[in-house]
């Protein structure tokens, strides 16, 4: 592989400091148990471990910091940890599910406040969290959470994943969220994948399906696009017959998979523009700029990407960041991709999850990912339809 | 004056910036990216030092006439007392 002239610089780190949690969610990615961390045969890295790393990861020149689980402060030295890093000089994000913010999580927390803190939640209701994550009691712990971090100066996203059991809270829960306040964001995942690297989590059978999935995208856009879209024409008719939408210009353009091909070279793309090549791995930062550390101690593209890695708690971080490349095995597109034009929710590391390969072909990705850009399409022609009667009910009129 | 303490200015892909921690996230949460004459008279405030010496130094490092040099870091200084970075030694 050729990999001379490109330059790769960590600049984007995430600790996942335990995939243990404290919660049972049906669809966790992540999650193993005692039991599993025997049979994958590794072991959670100690405090001092994870401490002198992130002073590597700090000289090696990463800025933004994520720390992550399973849930970060179910370790007992969460608060050891925490304190070393954040002081380090760091733009540092927090992921919690914010059912352990004790006092003492609260005191590190209110010295060295994270620049953001990503709140995972799971439903609108203690019925729905007993569902989800198998615990009723942790849905009332997570609002006292909620209210406890909200008194740090740090910008808050509250976040969700849909499945079967909590799709149906959504409007609640979107309404929650709004309510802590308009600086808070509210971010929700709506394609689940199968578990990874060992993670427990059975994701088949509580995953919407992809028509499900579809379905809930088709009212979110008629609620957040389609009606402000067709208000805001109605009350700005003087812009209909400047901005005609066109097809081509909203389908965004797919992100070829180059893999370390020479240097930064200036190459032509389909529509005769010349563009610098971005030089990837898998088509996004993954091993480029971002990486992840394991609670076991490897390093890994994403978080998600579990398919090959380097060690860097034994030969340091900069080598192990160094090597990783070296690891990497490329796979071709699945047959089934040539020649697609969709805007795919698939990449490599979904892939894996779904197929065990970065090369294999995602059934329910595919199936959900076609669905949504039929959907899209229709909505686009009801957007240009809609312009047109308004149009010419404008040009009747004059 | 000087920068309050829990300001870290660190070299990234040979870019200066400075991180906030601690509670002046609260104050200011983001980066402050630098230039180079900026990150210069960063690295002096980083100690107590008065405005007189920061104009003197900044002029001699830069090779420009004093005049330049102070409305410079009274502009420098100001952004600073104004994000609520610096403090009175
Ligand atoms: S999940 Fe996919 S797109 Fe995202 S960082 Fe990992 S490999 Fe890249
Ligand atoms: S939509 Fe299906 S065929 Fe197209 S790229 Fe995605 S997985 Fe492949």
């Amino acid at each position: 592989m050729e990999t001379k002239n490109v330059k790769r610089v960590p600049l984007n780190g995430t600790l996942e400091l335990t995939a243990r949690c404290n919660l049972r969610c049906k669809m966790c990615l992540i999650r193993v148990d005692e039991k599993r961390m025997t049979e994958l045969g590794g072991r959670e890295r100690t405090t001092k471990e994870w401490i002198q790393l992130a002073r590597e990861m700090f000289d090696a020149g990463t800025i933004g910091l994520l720390l992550t689980g399973g849930e970060p402060m179910l370790r007992g030295d969460f608060c050891q940890i925490y304190k070393a890093v954040a002081q380090m000089g760091f733009l540092l994000t927090l992921y919690t599910n914010a059912t352990l913010v004790t006092p003492e999580v609260m005191e590190v927390l209110k010295a060295y406040p994270p620049h953001s803190i990503g709140i995972t939640t799971y439903g609108a209701s203690p019925e729905t969290y007993e569902k989800v994550t198998g615990s009723a009691s942790a849905y009332n712990k997570m609002i006292e959470g909620v209210r406890r971090l909200r008194q740090l100066p740090s910008k808050l996203t509250i976040r969700t994943t849909l499945i079967k059991d909590n799709a149906n809270d959504l409007r609640k829960m979107s309404e929650w969220a709004f309510s802590i306040g308009r600086d808070v964001d509210f971010n929700v995942s709506r394609i689940v994948t199968k578990a990874v690297r060992g993670g427990i989590a059975e994701v088949e059978s509580c995953r919407l399906t992809a028509e499900e999935n579809v379905a809930m995208l088709r009212e979110r856009s008629k609620e957040f696009i389609m009606e402000p879209f067709s208000r805001f024409i109605k009350e700005h008719p003087e812009v209909i017959k400047k901005e005609k939408i066109k097809k081509e210009k909203i389908k965004k353009e797919k992100i070829p998979t180059t893999i370390f091909k020479n240097a930064d070279n200036d190459i032509t793309n389909p529509k005769g523009q010349t563009v610098k090549e971005k030089l990837t791995l898998y088509g996004c930062e993954a091993g480029m700029s971002a990486y992840t550390i394991t609670w076991d101690g490897k390093l890994i593209g994403c978080q998600m990407l579990g398919n090959c890695w380097t060690y860097p708690f034994e030969t340091g971080f900069m080598q192990a960041w160094k090597d990783y490349p070296k690891q990497v095995n490329l796979q071709p597109m699945p047959e089934q991709c040539k020649g697609c034009e969709i805007t795919c929710s698939a990449c490599p590391a979904t892939r894996q999850a779904e197929t065990g390969s970065i090369g294999g072909f995602p059934e329910y990705l595919c199936q959900e990912s076609k669905l949504a850009h039929a959907m899209e399409m229709k909505m686009i022609a009801e957007m240009q339809q809609f312009i047109e009667e308004k149009g010419r009910l404008e040009y009747e009129t004059i | 004056m000087r920068i309050k303490s829990g300001y870290i200015l660190r070299k990234i892909a040979g870019s200066d910036m400075v991180v906030p921690v601690g509670s002046n996230i609260a104050d200011f949460n983001g980066i402050i990216s630098l230039n180079e004459s900026a990150a210069f008279l960063w690295r002096h405030l980083t100690e107590g030092v008065e405005l007189p010496h920061l104009v003197t130094v900044l002029a001699e490092e830069y090779n420009i006439s004093k005049e330049q040099a102070q409305v410079d870091t009274e502009n420098f200084i100001e952004g600073l007392q104004q994000a609520n970075i610096l403090m009175e030694v």
